[in-house]
């Protein structure tokens, strides 16, 4: 029995899993597409051909040309480096920051009051508006983009690593460290922190996800990345003006970022259908944008 | 008391007051527990659930659950007062000189590493001069001392890999692994175990002990396990302790009306064909909000007197040398005794 289970690789549990693979079918070529882009493009995203404006989809311009004659697959290709980057980003950024605090929140009770009052009040705004203000007072670059984002979903890992510590910290096995003579911060890092990663993996996953929903919705709204780089809310925001004489300015990214967040919400229902199948029914969404 | 006691024993803890903070009051959970365990030897500790056997376990490691606080007393580990450590110097304590044993096997074994790297972890802790080559070896010596077959490959198993009898053993190896613990604090080491297993548990806690020289402070409220393995008995009952006796002298001539119900409650085949009735305590554990001035099992004892008993808390006789009883009304029983 013992051989038998290793034998089983976990790498095909992953495969096994339609969602994920689904998920990992679709974001797979997205990731290659983001790290090749300057070799798949066929000319440079920022290349203005006065010419050459609001040209239809052609052998030369797949996605056409928008009003200032750049190439429209060209600058789709270059958005994805620009969205994944961005989404990445906040994704790790959460996912440290929030274990610290979610870890510190939940074993330290008195720390514990204060924090999560101080979360509830970062959650009680909707995403996009937080975003809006903290961009506005940021000033546009993409770094400050994910650094809004980071405040934005910080919460969100604080709760669900809070959460899962409160669980695991009354566990026997956490007593029993205790027991050896573990101090605090070896039953935290070595005996908690490993115990919540499921979760924290699942939830960082649909971080991802809204991340890139939300770098869409701000640039859309023109308090994204800062134009003219070619993230796929800036293509769409535009676009915007130009919706009935040329509508593929807005399809392909559009399509682009349903794409992206599809994806990763199927690969991060079934890593939660994988990795912690307790959590099958308390499915976290992202907040739906403009888009 | 005379001066230097604490010294005459491994392990003496004085008047040990626990009290939980709750939000219908304060509970006295250990009321002034007086409790010493002798070098090798197993002193068992038995009571009912929920008596404090588990409390008192844990407030020798002075690690009190939330909201209960260690309100008094002193805790001698060799002339060392526990209570007077800082919280680095104590941390050094267990798993050293103290080791602990859980109940439950299957929950106190961390799913996520291998058995050998917990054991390995507590050297980490303990011993952070010896390299990982040295851990491991000294790690798969313990598995083989616990008596757990091809420890060179059990080593890079999981817990869920091992049934519950090994991973008992892996729990033991664990508490050995700094070479020489003075005490082992045993909280219900076999209940979670099937009876051959426990047997097999059991054989091996006496064969470490007498190998390595240490104390088993072993919790349990099974009077067969203490039988076998306890070389003297304290009876808790509502967070204070109602008797002490050798293991021999509490199974034949108890006192203290908890103990004789406990006694007679051990389950006996049928007799001449009859099935007898399984005996048990009536009542209830009093409610330790309102336990003020009076015996603690007075409301189920049958030799209670409500002018003796419930004025007053008894004190600790001591009817023979080591046979110490919390009960006012020792006469009465050991006349009734001699009677019958």
């Amino acid at each position: 029995m013992r051989s038998e289970a290793r034998r089983f690789s976990p790498f095909r549990r992953y495969l096994r899993n339609r969602l994920f693979l689904t998920g990992m079918i679709i974001l797979t070529p997205m990731i290659l597409i983001a790290v090749f882009a300057p070799l798949i493009a066929p000319s440079d995203p920022l290349e203005i051909d006065a010419v050459n404006k609001f040209q239809t989809l052609s052998r030369e311009h797949p996605f056409g040309t928008d009003e200032f004659g750049r190439d429209v697959f060209s600058r789709v290709v270059h958005g994805a480096t620009i969205s994944l980057r961005v989404g990445g980003l906040t994704a790790l950024f959460t996912a440290i920051i929030g274990v610290f605090i979610g870890l510190a929140s939940g074993f330290y009770k008195l720390l514990d009051v204060v924090i999560m009052r101080f979360m509830d009040g970062l959650m009680i705004f909707p995403g996009l508006l937080l975003g809006i203000l903290l961009m506005a007072a940021l000033g546009p670059h993409e770094f400050n983009v994910v650094l809004a984002m980071t405040i934005l979903y910080t919460p969100r890992i604080v709760r669900i690593v809070r959460g899962a510590v409160l669980e695991i910290k009354t566990q026997d096995y956490v007593d029993a460290a205790r027991v050896i003579g573990a101090s605090n911060i070896r039953i935290l890092w070595r005996h908690i922190l490993p115990n919540c990663l499921a979760p924290l993996i699942v939830q960082v996953t649909f971080g991802f996800a809204w991340a890139i929903l939300i770098e869409s919705g701000l640039s859309f709204l023109g308090l994204g990345t800062p134009p003219p780089a070619p993230s796929w809310g800036n293509i769409i925001s535009d676009g915007r003006e130009f919706i009935r004489n040329a509508p593929w300015l807005m399809i392909f990214p559009g399509l682009m970022i349903s794409a992206a967040v599809l994806g990763l919400n199927l690969i991060g229902d079934g890593l939660r259908d994988i990795l912690d199948p307790r959590l099958r029914n308390t499915r976290s969404q992202p907040e739906s944008t403009a888009g | 008391m005379i001066e230097n006691f604490s010294d005459r024993y491994l392990l003496d803890v004085r008047h040990l007051k626990v009290h939980f903070f709750t939000d219908i009051g304060v509970i006295p959970a250990l009321d002034g527990v007086d409790l010493w365990v002798r070098r090798g030897e197993t002193l068992g500790l038995v009571g009912e659930s929920g008596c404090g056997k588990t409390l008192m376990a844990r407030a020798i490691l002075r690690l009190v659950p939330d909201p209960g606080r260690i309100m008094d007393g002193e805790i001698y580990l060799e002339g060392d007062n526990l209570m007077e450590l800082p919280e680095h110097k104590m941390r050094k304590v267990r798993g050293d000189r103290i080791s602990m044993v859980f109940q439950e096997p299957m929950t106190s074994l961390n799913p996520v590493y291998t058995v050998g790297n917990q054991i390995m972890e507590v050297l980490t802790v303990h011993r952070s001069a010896m390299t990982g080559k040295e851990k491991k070896e000294r790690a798969i010596e313990l598995l083989k001392e616990v008596g757990i077959p091809s420890p060179e490959q059990r080593f890079f198993d999981y817990p869920r890999q091992l049934s519950g009898g090994m991973r008992q053993r892996v729990v033991i190896a664990m508490a050995l692994a700094c070479g020489n613990p003075q005490l082992l604090i045993a909280d219900e080491p076999t209940t979670a175990l099937d009876v051959t297993i426990q047997a097999q548990i059991l054989e091996l806690f006496r064969k470490i002990q007498d190998k390595m020289d240490m104390s088993i402070l072993l919790i349990t409220h099974d009077l067969g396990v203490i039988a076998e393995t306890a070389d003297r008995v304290a009876v808790m009952y509502a967070g204070t302790i109602v008797e002490y006796a050798d293991v021999v002298r509490l199974f034949k001539q108890a006192l203290h009306p908890y103990t004789l119900g406990l006694l007679k409650s051990i389950l006996q085949p049928p007799q001449d064909g009859f099935r007898t009735r399984l005996h048990t305590i009536p009542g209830a554990v009093p409610d330790l909000l309102d336990i003020r001035n009076r015996c603690r099992f007075f409301s189920r004892c049958t030799y209670a007197h409500e002018n003796i008993c419930g004025r007053e808390e008894p004190k600790m006789v001591e009817v023979e040398p080591g046979h110490l009883v919390r009960c006012a009304r020792i006469e009465k029983i050991e006349e009734h005794r001699s009677r019958a």
